[in-house]
């Protein structure tokens, strides 16, 4: 399990990367993160909704009220162009975040 | 399961933001949270494990709810939003009238808000209601004279729909057969009531005072009525305000009974309640006043308004129409005849049931078409409406309704749309507070309620503006109309709260139209982030203002297309009302004598003519006089078929007008007689005087008129004809000594004078052929009278003229003295009335453009502030950011005024193709000087006012503007 500060600094990227292949909703969001971190990542309903607001509220993603046949209405969130920029600049600073960690790490066991 | 809504509802309280946004995270939070409920039943927990589940999702939901209002600050409520909701909650727990109070305190400050802004911008102010009245006005004109003239029902009258009327008026045999085939009380026929009459004819009135002695010296008053059988006001389903009307059954009394309109009785005979059984003073005779009829009516299409009502079984000293066994010649035709449809009717069927009936009557008659010319064969028989002010084909009904809306709408829309623009021009400079208004949470719609809000309030300043200066207007009309036509002096034709209450519908329109679309564009939530990252470098200007600009261009076009055929017209008029007529007209005096209704016999007539010049040539000062049927330089139709016989005996016929003019006429307006003379006394009295028969009726009257006046009508009767006549009639064949024919007369042309006045836009008079006058032509005479002419000496003046008059015979009585200026100004009125209405239409029209155009073009000032800003910081001259600005103006009204030029070209070839003398004139009257000025002018005014924008926009501070990002 990993600390509060650790999660909170990727939460966002989490949601917009999970928003790249499709819109989904809230509760699919938090499920997916779950699911596929294996249980090792949640995220309680009072952080994830917060934030999926200031994403929206920064013009990343976009929430629309949709009803698919035959089940409830849900408020579906997909990825604005401007959003989409933003997670391709995410991305490669934590590719290079990540390296860069990888590179100290590794050097300071050998 | 739970009603999670109500559960997140309960838990969450976000008082600081705005309403929707808090209902839509409940609504979100909501589906959630029901999410976790419904998964973890789907993995096997009980309802109530599930719902534990779901509930513990969230604990703290204070510390919730802060995070919440945290992030979106941006949708917090404004102060305004709250205590109108905190209204509105009130409203929504409490009754309508809490909700209706909400509203009104909304308005309230909407309305002082728009006041604040309307009063700090005062030239913006000024500029939309004075245009705003103008449209307004104009458009509450037009209706005003759409409801004066022809959607008001006839005053007095039943059912004034269900009544028609004959096109064409007819002999009286024919009312009979008419009564007696089609009335539904007689036959099986398409009407309930039939009603047949002469008029307006005019009637010279005394009232008989008790004791007889006024009767002689009281000047008699011209009066118009109608000559009317019986039923006419059972017909009508007028009622008597005083006495009775006619009745069928006391038809003997009937013969000196009158009936007088509510206005005669009001107007000249004091009103009296106990006029019924007084007598009247009528032409020669007196007729007994039986009944008064109600208010307001004026007889049968009031437009020509009558205010006598004489039965047609008075005696001929009463009415001189009623003479020459009128009501049983087959071809005296003075008659209209007016149905009343049976219930159930149908126009179509009662024209046909009537056309029948004439057809019949035409052929027991033998009037059949076949040997009349095609100029002068009776048109199928068409039934007008009665029910109105005036007569009008009832299949037409609606096209003056159609034209006239369609007119009204695209005044109005042309003048919002351009108003819009400068709104939304403006609204441009208003971007930034809107903006900061949306952003602290007024809702959109709120924001369009007070745009819309001000936008009225200056519409409803526009509508008052516009509807007192219609009503002013309209007033001024109507009076200086009513000089020329009796039935605008016989009206009280005001705008009535139909025209008050459409005016407000239009304002409230225009208001509407006005504020509606820049409100939308401007509180448009995207504009908003178009406003943030206000980078417009005039990137994307020509896309966004492409449809604007199109706009201008047409408006250019229409104003410029429109100004031109105006001016063409206008200049046509000014031509046809300066030709020179080769008359001094300085010291013309004309005036009116109706002998026939001053009782004279026929004898007495032409000895009354035979002596006026010289009795009226004693008097000091007068130089000449002569008598003419028609004010001279008045007949402009050439509607009489006259036939030309040439030198072998071939005959054609020609249109021409038919003058009857007295000796000396032409010496007395001093117009030279450039071929031959024109006849004299002399020469008159040795020819025998036609009669009225043989001069007016046709052929087969003429021939029944007997021996003697065939002999007569042998004779050669001696004409003048103009120089139009001449060219036309003979070409190059010598007039003098030419012979005519006109019926069973033949004419020999003794003189040719330049005389006449062309018709508008026509280039030359209208050929005219001027027999002389004689008795027959004057008892029974036209209901105009017979004109006098008198040429003064220099010095005399009107009381000497009207001193001369009183010295004509007693019996006498000369009215409408005025002098020839006078009469041909009277002629122009009514086209100098149409002139200067399409003059106002094109003036509005260029104003409007203009309008625009600084609508836009500050519109393109704004939008490029911050471009202008750069190019002053980096150096431009004042005269380049002018000429940046304008360019893009100029080249619009340059398009505009090149497209109206071939507009206007196609106009003139349309009108050309629908009449041709119009459009003869407006071709050559294409002359290169108006052309080439009016689109200059145009583009001067054009600008002028894109010139005050960029002028502006020269004046922009770079450091201002650069500073504002």
């Amino acid at each position: 399990v990993f600390s509060a500060e650790l999660k909170k600094g990727s939460v966002e990227m989490l949601i917009l990367s999970l928003l790249d292949a499709r819109a989904r909703h809230g509760y699919e969001i938090g499920k997916l993160i779950e699911a596929r971190s294996a249980g090792k990542l949640t995220f309680a309903l009072p952080t994830l909704y917060p934030t999926l607001l200031r994403l929206e509220n920064r013009g990343w993603i976009k929430g629309r009220w949709v009803e698919k046949p035959g089940e409830r209405r849900r408020c579906f969130y997909r990825l604005t162009p401007e959003g989409r920029r933003i997670l391709v600049e995410q991305r490669k600073t934590w590719e290079a975040f990540i390296d860069a960690v990888k590179a100290v790490m590794g050097t300071s066991h050998a | 399961m739970r009603d999670w809504e109500r559960y997140v509802r309960g838990h969450l309280a976000l008082p600081d933001l705005a309403r929707a946004r808090e209902a839509r995270i409940v609504r979100e939070l909501a589906a959630q949270l029901e999410d976790f409920y419904l998964d973890a039943l789907s993995r096997g927990m009980t309802e109530d494990e599930a719902d534990a589940h779901a509930r513990a999702q969230i604990t703290d939901w204070q510390q919730f709810a802060a995070a919440l209002t945290n992030i979106d600050r941006p949708h917090a409520r404004s102060r305004v939003d709250r205590w109108s909701e905190r209204l509105d909650d009130r409203a929504r727990q409490q009754s309508r009238g809490w909700r209706l109070l909400a509203l009104l305190s909304d308005f309230w400050q909407d309305l002082r808000y728009a006041h604040r802004r309307i009063i700090a911008e005062p030239g913006f102010t000024a500029a939309m209601v004075l245009t705003l009245g103008l449209g307004i006005g104009l458009c509450c004109l037009l209706f005003a004279f759409l409801n004066g003239i022809l959607l008001q029902p006839l005053p007095g009258a039943r059912e004034p729909e269900r009544l028609v009327s004959l096109q064409m008026p007819v002999a009286y045999p024919y009312v009979e057969q008419f009564r007696s085939e089609l009335s539904r009380d007689h036959g099986g026929g398409v009407a309930s009531a039939i009603t047949a009459f002469i008029g307006p004819v005019p009637f010279n009135v005394t009232r008989d005072s008790g004791s007889g002695n006024d009767a002689g010296h009281a000047r008699p008053e011209r009066i118009f009525g109608h000559i009317v059988s019986l039923e006419y006001f059972a017909t009508l389903g007028v009622q008597p305000l005083l006495g009775r009307f006619f009745d069928a059954s006391a038809s003997a009394d009937a013969s000196a009974a009158v009936v007088v309109s509510e206005r005669f009785w009001r107007t000249r005979l004091n009103a009296d309640p106990a006029i019924v059984g007084r007598t009247l003073r009528i032409n020669g005779g007196h007729a007994t006043i039986i009944g008064v009829a109600s208010k307001d009516f004026l007889g049968v299409f009031p437009l020509n308004p009558a205010d006598l009502f004489v039965p047609l079984t008075a005696d001929p000293a009463l009415a001189p129409e009623l003479g020459g066994n009128v009501l049983t010649n087959p071809n005296a035709t003075p008659f209209r005849v007016v149905f009343r449809l049976a219930p159930g009717e149908t126009l179509s069927h009662a024209r046909e049931a009537i056309a029948a009936q004439q057809r019949q009557l035409d052929q027991r008659y033998g009037k059949t078409d076949a040997a009349v010319p095609v100029t002068q064969r009776r048109p199928r028989v068409q039934l007008m409406t009665a029910g109105g002010l005036m007569p009008w084909p009832p299949e037409l009904r609606k096209i003056p309704i159609v034209f006239f809306s369609i007119l009204i709408i695209l005044i109005l829309s042309f003048t919002c749309a351009n108003l819009g623009g400068l709104m939304l021009a403006r609204g441009d400079g208003r971007a930034r507070e809107i903006a900061v208004r949306l952003s602290l949470g007024a809702s959109r719609w709120r924001l369009v309620r007070q745009l819309l809000t001000e936008s009225s309030l200056l519409a409803l300043a526009g509508g008052a503006v516009g509807y007192l200066a219609a009503y002013a207007l309209f007033a001024l009309l109507v009076r200086s109309l009513a000089d020329t036509q009796s039935f605008f002096a016989a009206t009280r034709l005001t705008p009535d709260l139909r025209v008050a209450i459409t005016t407000f519908a239009m304002t409230a329109l225009a208001g509407t139209l006005v504020g509606l679309i820049p409100a939308l564009a401007a509180t448009r939530p995207d504009l908003l982030r178009g406003l943030r990252d206000a980078s417009l470098l005039g990137t994307g200007r020509h896309r966004r203002l492409g449809l604007r600009n199109l706009f201008i261009v047409y408006q250019m076009t229409a104003a410029t297309a429109l100004t031109l055929v105006v001016g063409f017209m206008v200049s046509g008029v000014i031509r046809s009302a300066s030709v020179d007529l080769g008359v001094d007209t300085e010291r013309l005096w004309l005036f009116s004598l109706d002998l026939a209704r001053d009782g004279y016999t026929r004898d007495e007539a032409q000895r009354f003519l035979l002596g006026l010049p010289d009795r009226l040539s004693s008097v000091n000062g007068v130089d000449r006089v002569s008598v003419a049927d028609e004010v001279p330089f008045s007949g402009q139709l050439a509607n009489t078929p006259i036939t030309v016989i040439d030198a072998d005996g071939r005959e054609t016929v020609r249109p021409v007008v038919l003058q009857r003019i007295g000796p000396g006429y032409f010496a007395a307006l001093g117009i030279p007689v450039l071929r031959g003379a024109e006849f004299t006394a002399d020469q008159l009295r040795a020819t025998p005087a036609p009669t009225r028969a043989s001069a007016s009726a046709s052929a087969s009257a003429a021939a029944a008129a007997g021996p003697a006046e065939s002999m007569q009508a042998n004779a050669l009767v001696p004409v003048v004809i103009n120089e139009t006549a001449a060219r036309k009639l003979f070409g190059d064949r010598e007039p003098i000594g030419a012979l005519l024919r006109q019926n069973q007369r033949r004419l020999q042309v003794v003189g040719v004078a330049r005389y006449g006045k062309p018709p508008l836009f026509a280039s030359e008079p209208t050929p005219t052929v001027m027999l002389p006058l004689t008795a027959s032509d004057v008892v029974p005479g036209p209901a105009q009278g017979l004109t006098v002419i008198v040429r003064s000496r220099a010095g005399m003046s009107l009381p000497t003229i009207a001193g001369a008059l009183a010295t004509l015979d007693t019996s006498a009585s000369p009215f409408n003295l005025r002098t020839m200026n006078e009469a041909i100004q009277q002629m122009d009125r009514g086209v100098q009335y149409s002139t200067g209405f399409y003059s106002i239409l094109g003036a509005f029209a260029i104003g409007l453009a203009s309008i625009g155009l600084a609508g836009v073009t500050a519109q393109a000032v704004s939008r490029r502030r911050k471009e202008i800003g750069i190019r002053v910081a980096l150096g431009a001259q004042r005269w380049n950011v002018v000429r940046l600005v304008m360019r893009e103006a100029i080249a619009m009204v340059a398009i505009g005024v090149g497209l109206g030029l071939a507009a206007a070209f196609v106009v003139g070839r349309v009108i050309a193709a629908i009449n041709i003398e119009m459009g003869r004139a407006l071709v050559s009257m294409a002359n290169p000087l108006m052309v080439l000025a009016l689109p200059m002018f145009l583009m001067l005014v054009a600008i002028v006012t894109c010139y005050l924008p960029a002028r502006r926009s020269s004046a922009i501070d770079p450091l201002v503007t650069l500073r504002e990002e």
